[in-house]
């Protein structure tokens, strides 16, 4: 068992080498203050539930918590699948794996680890925070996180089960398929899963009270468990009982919420077992037939995609053509695009289903306020998409890379064309974002500048840092896309991405308060608050080129220096 | 013209030396072999001089371009094969080569006219649409060697030429050979198959941990190595096996 993990581990540890504890400083740092912030707002919101309304407080303290599960497992249970598919299909190092004698419940053990580990570890990471500031809210002892750790440990444990056996089972129920039709499959059947839940959860009724006959009913509405059969219910209630959430710590419900979720593991994990025993063979048989003909290769594509990239110079021409080809060529990258349908889809139906009307006379002020921290939201929107498909590029460039090295092309100018590659797909998608976010708020048009611009700004900064750092730190080594984006400069790269959102909206804040204060009051909007804007935008502009020109630059010097 | 001039080149990993001052001129026109046994320091030399790796010490100048200083004005004259040569799976294999020529700044016209004649050469013409993917080794192999010549490189520098290659191939690769030195380019070869060394280079350098140990005609080193009837095959056995030690240059 521990010779399969070796050539993980083993390349884990050399990552680690070079730099050593200052390698590690920098995002160990931002990694801490990304927590510290989400920790104080989450303590913050908690303790304004349980000062306002003790009952109430408590309940949607509660109703929170069993939210935040559902969605932390929903994430799991997507990134769970779509890693189960690419490491058991799609990874490079399955052919050797599979020729070599280790018998399938061996290999079925690492590819779980494998899986788990690596679907896993980036929302744990994010919750944490969450998790504890539940636990400092509400005075949790030792047996609060003893508890967490069963129940998350039970929660991974499920998703990775449940997407390894989907993705082995779907393999082998669609035989004419190959595994990109798979993963499309898998990715539409998320977006339907995830229109389901929020249509489970209604959000929206959490602050609408007028729509319930009476305070009781209000309240009646909120302590019905959502969606009782789902292990992020079992672990939400389990935890909330433990920390007395429901006014008193009911251990029989704390035993029973418990159980399910680790008979939930145990039984999961028995049947993903039994079904890659059965499956896996005749599934890895099928995923290699014969290709299929493709769209990408068809007369009308190449011409849109030259005719796309003919501003460029001819050789940065000739990658941007050759990246856009082999992305759509390739059903580990292309598929993801899905996930990208169902971001818009959740995002926009949030804003479609505020209840800004709610709010009566003050609706505007909500409404400002939201279209000014929707620039943050699509900030991270853009991160998210370019960690997934932007900073993978240079180590996916890897073992090609020889090509691009003896040819006279300079380092900068592969960098540029991983640039534009990347950037004006997503900034296309982030100004439509905001475009339709704002005009579904129905917001004021200085406000639609100001997010129209920054987010220009930010896209930039975002696409380019992820080039510089995917440049500066590959892992010409990772067998598919998910590891790099998993690995160091993932990290380092969301961390600072998430720092230069968080930076550019602070500074903008007091200008645009200072103007809508003025707009609010009747006074209009003066010279003094239009300077304020213009300052504020200069200054988010000048920060998020330095990012972009900074990090392309030390990304070039240092894939330039590498000697591989 | 000009040809390739290794000046004293030296390149360490950490402490470990793997070149150690080498020193050689390959005339233009001329078809040269670099031979070696596996670890001698042939692929680290030809990493140098395709400006993939940098060197600790000396100087190389390939087309009369120095590969530090002006890289770029180099590699527009060399064309490489790589001894495994990853190719883009996703790409046809005339997307790849559009893309290779963009890469040299050729005209689509060019581009196209250059390969419809290579691929006919090479015999891909009726899988050159098809993707890299499902493509053998050998054909990856000479897709590679169509890229390397589209340019019209003056300096080809290919690492083990006919690994993978069928017998018909592996025919053709040496004429194909043969005539580009006829048109005046320059060929370096690294290899271990030292019947195509024989056969087909001008002259030969042996290089055994990390020092070239025998350069010449193959006649030259015959006679300098006093086996008058041996076959070069014997010529590197003699002298990789203890007889070329470091320090003790045998034939330079």
């Amino acid at each position: 068992m521990t010779t399969l993990f070796y050539p993980r581990l083993a390349g884990l540890k050399r990552e680690q080498r070079p730099g050593g504890i200052h390698r590690i400083s920098v995002p160990v740092f931002l990694g801490l203050v990304f927590w510290t912030g989400l920790y104080l707002i989450m303590v913050r919101v908690l303790n304004h539930f349980t000062t306002v309304d003790p009952d109430l407080g408590r309940i949607l303290a509660a109703k929170l918590l069993a939210l935040l599960f559902l969605l932390w497992l929903s994430f799991l249970a997507f990134s769970a699948l779509i890693t189960a598919v690419s490491q058991i299909f799609l990874a490079r190092d399955l052919p050797m794996w599979i020729a070599a004698p280790i018998p399938l419940r061996r290999l079925f053990r690492v590819k779980l680890v494998e899986v788990a580990t690596l679907a896993s570890w980036t929302a744990i990471f994010l919750a944490i925070p969450v998790w504890v500031a539940y636990g400092v809210v509400f005075d949790a002892g030792l047996g609060y996180y003893a508890a967490l750790v069963v129940a998350v440990g039970c929660c991974v444990t499920i998703t990775t089960s449940i997407g390894v056996l989907v993705a082995v089972a779907l393999v082998n129920l669609f035989p004419a398929r190959r595994a990109r039709d798979l993963l499309s499959l898998v990715a539409l059947m998320f977006i339907a899963a995830i229109v389901i839940l929020l249509r489970a959860v209604r959000p929206e009724e959490f602050v609408r009270p007028e729509d319930f006959g009476t305070w009781a009913e209000y309240l009646v509405s909120l302590s019905n468990p959502t969606l009782p059969w789902l292990p992020s219910y079992w672990a939400a209630r389990a935890l909330g009982e433990v920390l007395g959430v429901y006014n008193a710590v009911h251990w029989d419900a704390v035993t029973m919420y418990g159980s399910l979720l680790v008979v939930g593991a145990i039984v999961s994990t028995i049947a993903a077992g039994g079904v890659f025993r059965e499956m896996f063979r005749t599934g890895y048989s099928k995923s290699q037939e014969a290709r299929q003909v493709q769209w990408t290769r068809q007369l009308w594509w190449r011409r849109a995609v030259q005719f796309l990239a003919r501003p460029f110079p001819r050789r940065v021409r000739a990658m941007i053509i050759k990246d856009v080809s082999t992305f759509f060529r390739d059903p580990g990258q292309w598929s993801q695009l899905f996930l990208l349908l169902a971001v818009i889809a959740i995002y926009l139906y949030n804003f479609r289903v505020l209840p800004l009307d709610a709010a009566g006379g003050t609706g505007y002020l909500l409404r400002d306020l939201l279209a000014f921290l929707n620039i943050a939201l699509v900030g991270f929107v853009v991160t998210a998409l370019a960690a997934r498909f932007v900073l993978p590029g240079v180590s996916l460039e890897g073992p090609t890379l020889w090509l691009l090295k003896t040819s006279p092309v300079t380092i900068g100018e592969i960098l540029w064309a991983k640039f534009w590659s990347g950037f004006l797909p997503l900034v296309a998608l982030a100004e439509l974002l905001v475009v339709l976010s704002n005009a579904l708020l129905q917001t004021t048009l200085l406000l639609s500048v100001i997010s129209v611009a920054t987010v220009f700004f930010l896209s930039a900064a975002i696409v380019g840092m992820a080039v510089g750092l995917g440049a500066s730190h590959p892992r010409f080594d990772a067998p598919d896309s998910s590891q790099v984006t998993a690995g160091y400069a993932g990290f380092l790269f969301m961390v600072m991405s998430a720092l230069l959102v968080l930076a550019s909206v602070t500074v903008l804040a007091w200008p645009v308060y200072n103007s809508f204060r003025a707009s609010w009051l009747g006074w209009g909007v003066g010279a003094g608050e239009w300077g304020g804007i213009a300052g504020g935008l200069v200054a988010v502009g000048g920060v998020s080129a330095i990012a972009l020109f900074a990090t392309m630059q030390a990304g070039s010097s240092r894939l330039g220096a590498r000697e591989r | 013209m000009s040809g390739i001039v290794l000046t004293d080149l030296t390149k360490s990993y950490g402490a470990f030396p793997v070149l150690r001052g080498i020193s050689l001129t390959v005339e233009p026109g001329e078809l040269f072999g670099f031979l070696g046994p596996n670890g001698a320091g042939k692929t680290t030399t030809i990493k140098i001089m395709t400006g993939l790796l940098l060197p600790s010490g000396g100087r190389v100048e390939v087309a009369g371009y120095d590969v530090v200083e002006d890289p770029y004005e180099a590699k527009r004259r060399v064309g490489f094969v790589p001894d495994r040569p990853f190719l883009y799976d996703k790409l046809t294999g005339s997307e790849f080569l559009e893309f290779v020529g963009h890469l040299y700044n050729l005209s689509p016209a060019t581009v196209r006219e250059r390969s419809r004649d290579l691929i006919e050469r090479f015999d891909l013409g009726e899988r050159i649409d098809e993707l890299i993917e499902a493509y053998s080794h050998g054909m990856r192999q000479k897709l590679a060697m169509t890229s390397a010549l589209l340019h019209e490189p003056e300096i080809i520098i290919i690492d083990e030429p006919t690994v993978g290659l069928d017998p018909r191939s592996q025919s053709r690769m040496k004429t194909l050979l043969s005539n580009l030195t006829a048109k005046g380019q320059t060929v370096f070869l690294s290899t271990h198959t030292l019947e195509i060394a024989e056969a087909l280079c001008t002259r030969v350098a042996i290089i055994h941990r990390g020092q070239i140990i025998a350069l010449g005609t193959v006649d030259e080193l015959r006679r300098e190595a006093r086996r008058e009837e041996s076959s070069l095959e014997e010529i590197f056995l003699g002298l990789t096996e203890g007889g070329g030690s470091i320090g003790e240059p045998t034939l330079v």
